[in-house]
């Protein structure tokens, strides 16, 4: 998994979130929530692969940004993440905003 | 029938080099992108349960085995750890409340034809998990 922290503020990820490279999805999120940051945009457009490992972070993230108030938002996920989202029931609970182009 | 085998550390970057094998085994037989997909999300899940809860200690190694038919590919993800009970495990919660497992197996068994799991307290687990290609009249 390869992480840019875009000029933006988004944050893009690329390649795969999975058993190993989970731990370092969950630690940059959760630097950019205790920035304080109100929204925390996830620019999935490239990622490529993620699996219940990545679906169980960003639930805890989710529950950390409701807590502080801040907004968690999902961009442009493909079509195999969406269909993990969508298995597991998040796709309902996550805002995820599709063909926004940064 | 062919057979693969694949013996591997119980370490997490390991996981990934799984991915690739099924990639290019169920590319060579006609699976479409998206049932590639499916494979992957599937052998990643059965691997990272293994990491996670079934490796008798941080040494351990588990296997992977492959099955390839004309129509079918199986896999199968043996361990040695400490097994569990299939039905104790439960979908967790999406508040966040009870991270972690749960998820796995039911993303498996959504996403494969069939599954079985054999799990003896003691002696580990293992998963076998298949999916039949579709015969269609592409040459």
């Amino acid at each position: 998994m390869k992480v840019r922290l875009n000029e933006n503020g988004f944050i893009s990820l690329s390649g795969d979130v999975d058993i190993y490279s989970v731990g370092e999805f969950r630690e940059v999120v959760e630097k950019r929530i205790s920035n304080g940051t109100p929204e925390i945009i996830l620019d999935f457009s490239e990622l490529s692969y993620m699996d219940s490992t990545g679906i169980g972070v960003l639930i805890e993230l989710r529950k950390q940004t409701i807590e502080t108030g801040q907004k968690l938002i999902i961009l442009n996920p493909r079509q195999n993440i969406k269909k993990i989202m969508a298995l597991t029931g998040i796709d309902n609970i996550l805002e995820i905003i599709e063909n926004k182009k940064i | 029938m062919d057979i693969i085998k694949q013996i591997l550390p119980g370490k997490p970057e390991y996981v990934s080099l799984v991915r690739l094998s099924v990639t290019s085994i169920a590319n060579q037989m006609g699976f479409s992108i998206e049932e590639i997909e499916d494979f992957k999300v599937a052998v990643s899940e059965a691997c990272t349960n293994v990491i996670l809860y079934g490796l008798k200690d941080e040494n351990s190694h588990y296997e992977v085995v492959f099955k390839v038919e004309e129509s079918t590919l199986s896999i199968s993800v043996t361990d040695n750890g400490k097994g569990f009970d299939p039905k104790s495990i439960k979908m967790p919660d999406l508040m966040g409340n009870q991270v972690g497992g749960g998820f796995g197996l039911y993303i498996i068994k959504s996403l494969m034809d069939h599954v079985e799991i054999n799990s003896e307290e003691g002696t580990g687990t293992s998963i076998t998990m298949v999916k039949n290609l579709l015969i269609t009249n592409e040459v």
